[in-house]
């Protein structure tokens, strides 16, 4: 395929380009899968399998698509929950929660049973751990199990190697991004994952603008093959009306979740919002959210009072 | 001195889920807390009250020493932002961080009403206080949406503010969420 990269990925803020194509035409861009991944099966089909008939197939196939963050609150905010294999854009300002969320819905799911893996380029592995162990979350068994599994990756020695990833490429994009960058550890086959954040990788790349957009289509078409169910965190002020660093995020993702901290008085009032979830009925405000002893508590029927916007 | 017989015969005739603006001057807002509390524990209501004009531990002195029934009392301060978690542990009191922080408030004041299942008052003292610390308009709205709640669960409410003193637009909106507004001695509606 001869794609002219800035047809497809354009400036800043051309995102509309990819917003309005036909999701199929945007689905063009391949990802390059190895064999050995081929063989890891989507989660979703390999549950399915045990199901009698067609009939009792369709009945599990459509329990089993929905994914539950096992947040108090935030779940009532959905129909079913969140559609297994989709991208969620989790975007926010500093100390609105994002990152405790993510642990959050990744150590509920790895207590059913889900492999979850938390990729981690800001904060070290332990002092990830360390917040798991604040909200007395234990994540020692789960570790043990292979269940949860937290690995932190240096961005600046990443941005190197996709340089060289796309440089091989020269706009064929028939890329493999995991067997360059390793982003998923070797023999670990997550159900759930969530990348801490996609605007530390942002930053990694400087001004190279358009090898960040292209590596971050990659990454979202990888996780989207493998039937990854993905949280990417997004950097973002305090009220953003851009949920991403360069914009194109927002139109990429199948969901966008944000956080706010609403100023109100002398202090700053914590909600969210489900802004997007394609494939899933959700509800439409801005609701309440404590970060509490216990994690994130979300109130899905109390409104906030601070000022949102003008 | 207030007329505490003609305020408790105002109350004994508001029926179950009533709403009341007690508007007062300074010099007596205390003297009316005092009576309406006082009123309200010897008719063996759970009170919910939010203080946010004066420390609980205050408030809570000055109850006993007017023999006032504490049993039957959750406070809901924001005043005092103790932070010290034997308080945060008394089930009696339950701390917030400002009066700034009406979305917190609100969630607290649900909590209440929907754990507890005796016959409920909803107390806020004062309106004036809180718009000290909130917008007009915020304050309307949160107050709308408390007054919706009490009414939803069928929770009686008292909210007190000072004569002549409440921003206007703030004073109307309030006014026509209430069932009844009393002065001192007069009822006005």
């Amino acid at each position: 395929m001869n794609f002219s990269m800035k047809k497809i990925l354009p400036k800043k803020r051309m995102g509309t380009t990819l917003k309005t194509a036909p999701r199929q035409k945007r689905l063009a861009i391949k990802t390059k899968i190895s064999p050995k991944q081929k063989k890891q099966r989507p989660p979703f089909q390999k549950r399915v399998s045990f199901a009698k008939s067609s009939k009792d197939t369709k009945k599990a196939q459509k329990a089993e698509e929905f994914v539950k963050t096992g947040i108090v609150g935030f779940d009532a905010l959905l129909d079913q929950g969140i559609p297994l294999g989709t991208s969620v854009l989790v975007a926010g300002g500093t100390g609105t929660g994002k990152t405790i969320f993510c642990l959050q819905t990744l150590f509920n799911a790895a207590k059913k049973g889900e492999k979850c893996l938390y990729l981690s380029f800001e904060e070290s592995e332990q002092r990830l751990k360390k917040h798991l162990d604040d909200f007395k979350w234990d994540w020692r068994d789960l570790e043990k199990k292979g269940l949860l599994k937290i690995v932190r990756k240096e961005p600046f020695s990443m941005t190197a190697s996709i340089e060289a990833m796309l440089a091989k490429a020269k706009g064929e994009l028939l890329i493999d991004i995991n067997e360059v960058l390793e982003i998923i550890p070797k023999g670990f086959q997550p159900d759930l994952i969530a990348v801490d954040s996609i605007t530390a990788i942002a930053s990694a790349f400087g001004k190279k603008e358009d090898g960040y957009r292209i590596f971050i289509e990659q990454l979202f078409r990888y996780f989207e093959t493998l039937t990854i169910t993905s949280f990417l965190i997004s950097e973002t002020e305090q009220m953003p009306t851009i949920y991403s660093s360069s914009g194109i995020e927002e139109f990429l993702a199948d969901g966008v979740i944000v956080f706010y901290a609403i100023k109100q008085g002398n202090i700053r009032e914590n909600a969210l919002e489900v802004l997007k979830l394609r494939g899933a009925k959700h509800q439409k405000k801005i609701v309440a959210m404590q970060i509490t002893d216990m994690g994130i508590k979300v109130y899905p029927e109390q409104e906030v009072f601070g000022k949102i916007g003008e | 001195m207030i007329d505490t017989k003609k305020l408790a015969k105002e109350f004994n005739n508001l029926g179950e889920g009533a709403i009341v603006l007690i508007e007062t001057a300074a010099s007596k807002i205390l003297e009316v807390h005092l009576a309406a509390v006082k009123w309200l524990s010897d008719k063996k209501y759970t009170q919910i009250i939010l203080s946010t004009s004066r420390p609980c531990k205050n408030l809570l002195n000055l109850y006993q020493k007017n023999n006032i029934d504490t049993n039957k009392i959750v406070m809901v301060c924001s005043v005092c932002q103790e932070k010290e978690k034997k308080e945060q542990k008394n089930s009696k009191v339950i701390h917030l961080q400002s009066s700034s922080s009406l979305t917190e408030i609100a969630i607290s004041l649900s909590k209440c009403m929907e754990s507890m299942k005796d016959k409920k008052f909803v107390f806020i003292d004062s309106i004036n206080t809180l718009l000290i610390h909130n917008e007009p308009n915020t304050l309307a709205k949160f107050i709308h949406s408390i007054l919706t709640k009490m009414r939803t669960n069928n929770v009686s409410g008292l909210l007190i503010s000072l004569e002549a003193e409440t921003d206007k637009e703030v004073r109307a909106e309030i006014a026509q969420l209430c069932d009844k507004i009393m002065c001192d001695k007069i009822v006005k509606v």
